[in-house]
């Protein structure tokens, strides 16, 4: 018998035409991994950290993407500009930056001691007389394309994208103003995840699991008697990202120390307050009534669980086919005293038992899929943002269809 | 039993031990998921009955300006939160049977957060 609850899903953007039955086939093999490699991380706008990453003039940052083959240097230069370049040594190729965080006035490498300005021009080469043909000017660092937004720094491997940052990002670009750095950084976790990065994105993109995956952790944060089977109250498929919000539970009950969490504090997770004050248009953007928190997908690989006091930022990177780089940070509202911030630690270690579900549930996913028993994934209205992601990742690779 | 300094008021509290005075998150739930349930259990009971109190308290405190009791105190209510959830859902365990072996998980630093009064 089929129940249905009569909560109803508004859905916006083309959600026809999506495969509701997703074929396997590929999509774990090597080829289809080089492939995704080439078409779709070397052509997308690639969200690669945030300026505060790089605070000062100077400050720069290294992110290593093994399976690009490559490793990036975010550096803000003396004019304050954010750039990213191939972390090289344009000499003899030596990795310039081998690892983490520093700010200097310039950036030198420790093979021979060639020194770079932080906005990638060569200055000093060692013993520079002793070079024949030396055109110092076609050895600054190579440049890869960047652009942030609201804080967020995007980079893009291709020589000329075929889109910047704002037509990639489309109708979200401009209905965020403000939020990301309303929030501060309270918790940052990172593990090495044994799945292919599609499982990883897509486990996120939806929350038709939560009854399931979450009933230990947060058992009752969403639905509710008026939305038992937690339909998504909004959601919104645009050219390439998804968006969604996911519905609070108005029967939630406390528990103890959530209660005096509360008392305290500003209610984020598992229950919700929806204060909407200040909130840019993106945030909540159908304005539901009981809501909790967005999820919102940036192609290929973000995932960003947004709400009006607690941000969580999930980066899923390749390693390879069968193995993938989880960072997930979590930024709360900035404790005003230490009430609000004893609060937090409510939230922040509640939160951390829901991903760590999420994430066990990815590897016995991937284990299962690599059997070869399935052959196509059959997706739900309530997964259709999954159904998108396919979508968007096939018209990228040139279509793989059934 | 080495007791644990607290502010005037808080006596009731010094008992618990200093081995349950963990200044970082990922500490935090290490101790949690590797205390049997009962422990936790003993402990989050004893601290979670003074746990509004101890905010109260905490509350309007300068957090740069603590004293070394008062740090204390703020550290244990941070415990408290962590080990209320086996307690307050009614697991079996102190983790999550199903979940994530939480070793695999590194947990980075933070410094910004609360202006380094958290030594994370």
């Amino acid at each position: 018998m089929i129940v249905d609850d009569g909560f109803q899903t508004q859905f916006q953007g083309k959600i026809d035409g999506l495969q509701t039955r997703v074929p396997v086939g590929d999509l774990l093999t090597e080829a289809h991994f080089d492939t995704e490699r080439e078409r779709i991380f070397r052509r997308s706008w690639l969200f690669i950290g945030r300026e505060s990453d790089v605070p000062d003039a100077g400050s720069h940052m290294v992110r290593d993407l093994p399976f690009l083959k490559t490793s990036l240097l975010i550096v803000r230069g003396e004019d304050g500009e954010v750039r990213c370049f191939h972390n090289l040594c344009t000499h003899r190729g030596n990795k310039l930056v081998r690892g983490g965080s520093g700010c200097s006035r310039y950036l030198t490498c420790g093979f021979h001691g060639w020194t770079f300005d932080t906005d990638g021009t060569l200055g000093a080469v060692t013993d520079e007389h002793q070079f024949r043909d030396l055109d110092k000017s076609k050895l600054n660092l190579p440049q890869v394309h960047t652009e942030c937004w609201e804080g967020l720094v995007f980079i893009n491997l291709e020589k000329e994208p075929s889109v910047n940052l704002a037509e990639w990002l489309g109708e979200m670009y401009g209905q965020y103003e403000g939020y990301f750095g309303r929030l501060v950084r309270a918790t940052r976790m990172r593990v090495v995840v044994n799945c292919n990065w599609n499982l990883a994105v897509n486990s996120f993109m939806e929350g038709y699991h939560t009854k399931y995956i979450h009933h230990n952790s947060v058992p009752d944060y969403q639905g509710g008697r008026v939305n038992p089977q937690r339909h998504r109250p909004w959601m919104e498929l645009f050219e390439r990202h998804t968006r969604y919000s996911a519905p609070a539970n108005p029967d939630h009950k406390y528990t103890t120390a959530e209660a005096i969490a509360w008392n305290w504090g500003k209610r984020c997770i598992p229950s919700f307050d929806g204060d909407m004050t200040g909130m840019p248009p993106g945030v909540n953007p159908g304005r539901v009534d009981n809501w909790a928190f967005d999820i919102v997908q940036f192609f290929p690989n973000i995932v960003m669980a947004v709400s009006n006091h607690r941000l969580m930022e999930m980066q899923f990177w390749p390693i390879d086919v069968n193995h993938t780089e989880f960072i997930g940070t979590v930024y709360l509202y900035p404790p005003k005293d230490l009430g609000e911030r004893i609060s937090q630690e409510f939230v922040r270690s509640r939160a951390r038992q829901v991903v760590f579900e999420d994430l066990n549930t990815l590897e016995a996913q991937h284990q299962m899929l690599s059997s070869g028993q399935l052959s196509h994934l059959q997706l739900s209205q309530q997964e259709i943002a999954v159904q998108h992601h396919f979508k968007v990742a096939g018209d990228m690779l040139g279509n793989r269809g059934e | 039993m080495a007791q644990i300094e607290l502010p005037a008021g808080f006596e009731a509290l010094a008992d618990i031990g200093p081995e349950w005075l963990i200044a970082d998150e990922h500490g935090r739930h290490v101790k949690r998921v590797t205390s049997d349930l009962a422990t936790v259990r003993a402990f989050y009971e004893t601290v979670v009955a003074e746990l509004d109190r101890m905010i109260a308290y905490l509350q309007p405190k300068d957090a740069a300006k603590l004293t070394a009791a008062e740090h204390n105190l703020y550290i244990l209510a941070l415990v408290c939160m962590e080990m209320s959830h086996p307690i307050d859902l009614g697991w079996d365990n102190t983790d999550i049977d199903d979940t994530f072996p939480w070793k695999r998980i590194e947990f980075q630093a933070v410094p910004e957060y609360l202006n380094g009064l958290d030594p994370e």
